[in-house]
């Protein structure tokens, strides 16, 4: 096990590498300038653009920019200053990580409250009135973009109670009660499609696990229904569960990143949006290896607990080895 | 009865009749005389977005920032926009200014009575410091910092002296008799003290801006907390200086709150369930007719919407760029052919004026030099006679393709162009991008036609960056290399007179619009944001929503 986590961490650590040239190289590539970006509508001279330019670093050849930001990473700083706002990027994430883990984790946290229960649910005895209910629901939380719900119910609680959720952020230890006022539309948002993809990931994963062998004979052995889901059916519905729930962390933060805009949630989201929108290279690029970093760990920590859940994989493992 | 009991019963009845009569003459008097402004409160407004460039007026000229930079760093320079009358200019922080008779040499005596929010006095040294940086930039641990943006615009400066009694001289190359009006630009404002400013430069830190020092400025509020993404609070900074009319100290608010909503739609909801006082300024946030309709029918007579003239919807033709648009023919059919009264309903959310008309209908200050759409007035089927005419006898009947590079923030203009021209035989391809995108291209020859961006300052010398030669003014709308518009504008420069002033502008707009018609004006938008009715004292400006941000003179009632 020790040695297949070196492994993934090295081979994690390289993409992570790769990645940040890829992002580097895409970014010069896009339309745009990030000089003019930052002039934006002033009447500026060509020398202006270029004294700018220049003190920006932007003159220099396209390698020497990647080492030198490169090696802002591990300075501290995260990635030195934003071209935009001329902020330190360390501080500018260290400020709007922590929102944005708090509403991914809020959303988590809400979506195995009430996906993996009715998951099991409806998985345990298929094609019930109860499953086909489900099915609809789940149908519906995935298909409706988060921005329409987002207006639906922002219209809606105009409409309906003239209220609208606060519009200064702050944090729990701040305000308890704002924070959640403000936080629980795009929880409930979130929680709604990334919920509707463990439910159907749940109640596949049972509905399977329920048809093998192993189970059919620990059915006939007269173990009841209860100890037969938890004890015999868990681990490979868990270990799935856990695969597809990895899989679509990249969903969930691509729906904070739009909601966190309308309901004005200083996060990460909103952060990298307005970074893309003023071609802001230095803080899109530390972002990028924040997420993908993020992305990377989050598999690697999922497919470690899979081996130690699933002991098929641990002998696949060893058979491979040898 | 005796003198006793009548005395009392007549003191029975006088006071309260006594109190009736002082509640009924203070009621007349209020009626009469405007309300007197209360101190305190807090204000809420949105912001579009968090200020670019680290608060850095010398860098940006971005509403995100000046929408709040008015309140922390002021609404002037030396001088400013009047808050009476935004064309007439006003001392700010100098108290009175002189010139040589070649207007060459600039002397402005400041103010002693300011101070930083750090407690620091500010003086003649802090504008020295200032403007130093504003024309040669700075240098420091073998670093260089680039010149502000509108060094050019403030003129060819030659030297910047420090005088006795806290005074400032500045020598220009060339004439520049109009140095007071341009300065009073209020996107110019002082937000670089250089007592926490030069130890930074001198350390290497050139890029150094307002916000790595702590947003210290010299305006009626002062920087309470700034959480990006999120808010920006200031609140009442007790040692300012300017005063109203009864001397009373400004400003009158406690404390402001400007909440970043980059979302209108989030805005629009915030404010109509009370959460604002009032809105953001900048694209996509000022109101169009339809949602003004949301807010009425919500708020009632609890909301006003301020109007501000906005810039001009346009068509501007990159002649540097082969194609037909090369005859002047062409252009002049483009202009006959377009139907400007429909461009305020379908492209400019319903608020604008154009031809006929010479400006709006209640012009609240004369404006000498805002009223361009006097060309084309013919009715709409004789113009559109004359434009088949002119495109037969130039040759494309059949119609011809252009380019039109479209802002992705607001594509319905492009649309409009796009619908009209297609009667005219005009295939308009619409190139729509992003904001990263159309900050490039604008300034770029990559396309056959845009509609421009930047909003020049409004006295005509400060058109020549958006009407100027592409070679020396990249954001010119229409990119062209006519060299008789330079002499138009140093004629203009040079103007002796305001009748003579007035006379050369009219001269250079007929000749941009109509003989030459780099540009067709379609129509001036109208800036509408709105605010709850019990926010007061709002100076609002007739033209350019960057002025009267310092919200100094509002008050709630």
């Amino acid at each position: 096990m020790g040695h297949y986590i070196l492994r993934r961490f090295f081979t994690s650590i390289a993409a992570l590498f790769i990645a940040t040239i890829a992002v580097f190289m895409v970014l010069r590539i896009l339309p745009g300038d990030a000089v003019l970006s930052i002039l934006a509508d002033t009447p500026h001279s060509v020398q202006m653009r270029e004294a700018l330019r220049n003190e920006l670093g932007l003159d220099k050849p396209a390698y020497v920019q990647y080492l030198t930001w490169l090696g802002r990473i591990f300075d501290g700083s995260f990635g030195g200053r934003s071209f935009e706002t001329g902020g330190q990027i360390g501080e500018l994430i260290a400020a709007q990580l922590p929102v944005t883990l708090l509403v991914s984790g809020y959303s988590i946290i809400l979506s195995c409250i009430w996906a993996l229960p009715t998951g099991f649910i409806a998985g345990y005895k298929p094609g019930k009135l109860r499953d086909k209910f489900l099915n609809v629901f789940s149908l519906i939380g995935l298909s409706v973009p988060n921005i329409f719900a987002a207006s639906i119910v922002l219209v809606g609680l105009l409409k309906i109670f003239r209220w609208s959720p606060p519009i200064i952020y702050s944090t729990p230890n701040e305000n308890l009660a704002e924070h959640l006022y403000m936080a629980i539309w795009p929880v409930l948002i979130l929680s709604l499609e990334y919920g509707s993809h463990l439910l159907r990931t749940v109640r596949a994963a049972v509905g399977e696990t329920l048809k093998t062998q192993y189970i059919r004979g620990a059915k006939a052995r007269g173990i009841n229904p209860v100890s037969l889901l938890l004890r015999h059916a868990m681990p490979p519905v868990a270990s799935i569960t856990f695969s597809v729930a990895a899989a679509h962390f990249s969903a969930l933060i691509g729906g904070a990143i739009v909601l966190e805009a309308v309901f004005g949630l200083p996060g990460v989201g909103r952060g990298l949006v307005q970074a893309a929108i003023a071609r802001d290279f230095p803080v899109i690029q530390s972002y990028s290896v924040l997420l993908v970093g993020a992305f990377l760990l989050i598999q690697m920590a999922v497919d470690v607990l899979q081996r130690f859940l699933d002991p098929r994989q641990r002998t696949a493992e060893t058979v491979f080895s040898r | 009865m005796s003198y006793h009991c009548l005395n009392k019963i007549s003191f029975r009845y006088v006071k309260p009749a006594f109190f009736v009569l002082l509640f009924l003459l203070t009621t007349a008097l209020s009626s009469v005389y405007p309300q007197t402004p209360v101190y305190g409160g807090v204000l809420t407004l949105a912001n579009r977005g968090d200020p670019p460039a680290g608060f850095d007026s010398m860098r940006t000229s971005s509403i995100a920032l000046h929408h709040v930079g008015g309140a922390i760093f002021g609404p002037g320079n030396l001088v400013m926009r009047c808050r009476e009358n935004s064309y007439d200019v006003c001392p700010y922080l100098a108290t009175y200014w002189t010139a040589n008779r070649e207007f060459t040499e600039w002397t402005f005596a400041i103010r002693t009575d300011v101070y930083w929010h750090d407690g620091v006095k500010f003086t003649a040294e802090d504008v020295k410091f200032w403007f130093d940086l504003v024309f040669f930039g700075a240098e420091g641990g073998g670093n260089k910092r680039a010149p502000a943006y509108f060094s050019k615009e403030l003129g060819n400066i030659e030297k910047i002296e420090l005088l006795e009694h806290n005074r400032i001289r500045l020598v220009f190359k060339q004439r520049n008799p109009y140095f007071p009006e341009i300065l009073a630009n209020p996107r110019f404002k002082i937000a670089h003290p250089k007592h926490l400013m030069q130890p930074a430069i001198d350390e290497g830190n050139v890029s150094v801006s307002p916000l790595d020092v702590g947003l210290i400025g010299v305006g009626p509020f002062s920087l309470s907390q700034y959480r990006k993404g999120s808010l920006i609070r200031v609140v009442r900074n007790d040692s300012y200086f300017e005063v109203d009319d009864s001397a009373r100290q400004l400003p009158y608010l406690d404390r402001i709150d400007y909440v970043i909503m980059p979302d209108p739609f989030a805005m629009d909801i915030a404010f109509r369930t009370g959460r604002l006082d009032g809105g953001a300024r900048g694209q996509g946030h000022y109101l169009s007719a339809e949602r003004i309709e949301g807010y009425q029918r919500d708020l009632g007579s609890d909301v006003y919407f301020a109007k501000t003239d906005g810039g001009n919807f346009r068509l501007a033709f990159n002649l540097l760029r082969d194609g037909p648009w090369q005859d002047s023919r062409v252009r002049r059919a483009i202009a006959l052919w377009i139907d400007k009264p429909a461009a305020i309903t379908s492209a400019l959310g319903g608020f604008g004026w154009t031809t006929p008309d010479l400006g709006p209908p209640d012009l609240p200050v004369l404006r000498y030099f805002i009223n361009w759409p006097k060309f084309d007035r013919e009715p709409l089927d004789t113009r559109r006679d004359k434009a088949l005419a002119l495109m037969e006898e130039a040759g494309y009947a059949d119609g011809f393709t252009m380019d039109h590079l479209v802002r992705g923030l607001n594509p319905v203009t492009g649309e409009f162009l796009k619908a009209q021209l297609a009667g005219l035989g005009i295939d308009l391809n619409l190139r729509i991008v992003d904001e990263g995108e159309w900050n490039r291209a604008r300034v770029s020859l990559d396309y056959d036609s845009q509609q421009g961006r930047l909003t020049p300052s409004p006295i005509p010398e400060g058109t020549l960056s958006v009407y100027g030669r592409y070679s020396e003014n990249p954001d010119a709308y229409a990119k062209h290399e006519d060299a008789k518009i330079d002499q138009l504008y140093f004629d203009l420069s040079n103007a002796t007179s305001i009748e003579q002033r007035i006379r050369l502008w009219r001269e250079i707009e007929k000749y941009l619009f109509y003989d030459m018609t780099y540009i067709v004006p379609i129509a001036e938008s109208v800036y509408v944001v709105p605010y709850r009715s019990y926010v007061k004292g709002l100076a609002v400006p007739v033209e350019d929503a960057h002025t009267h941000t310092d919200f100094a003179t509002v008050w709630l009632d």
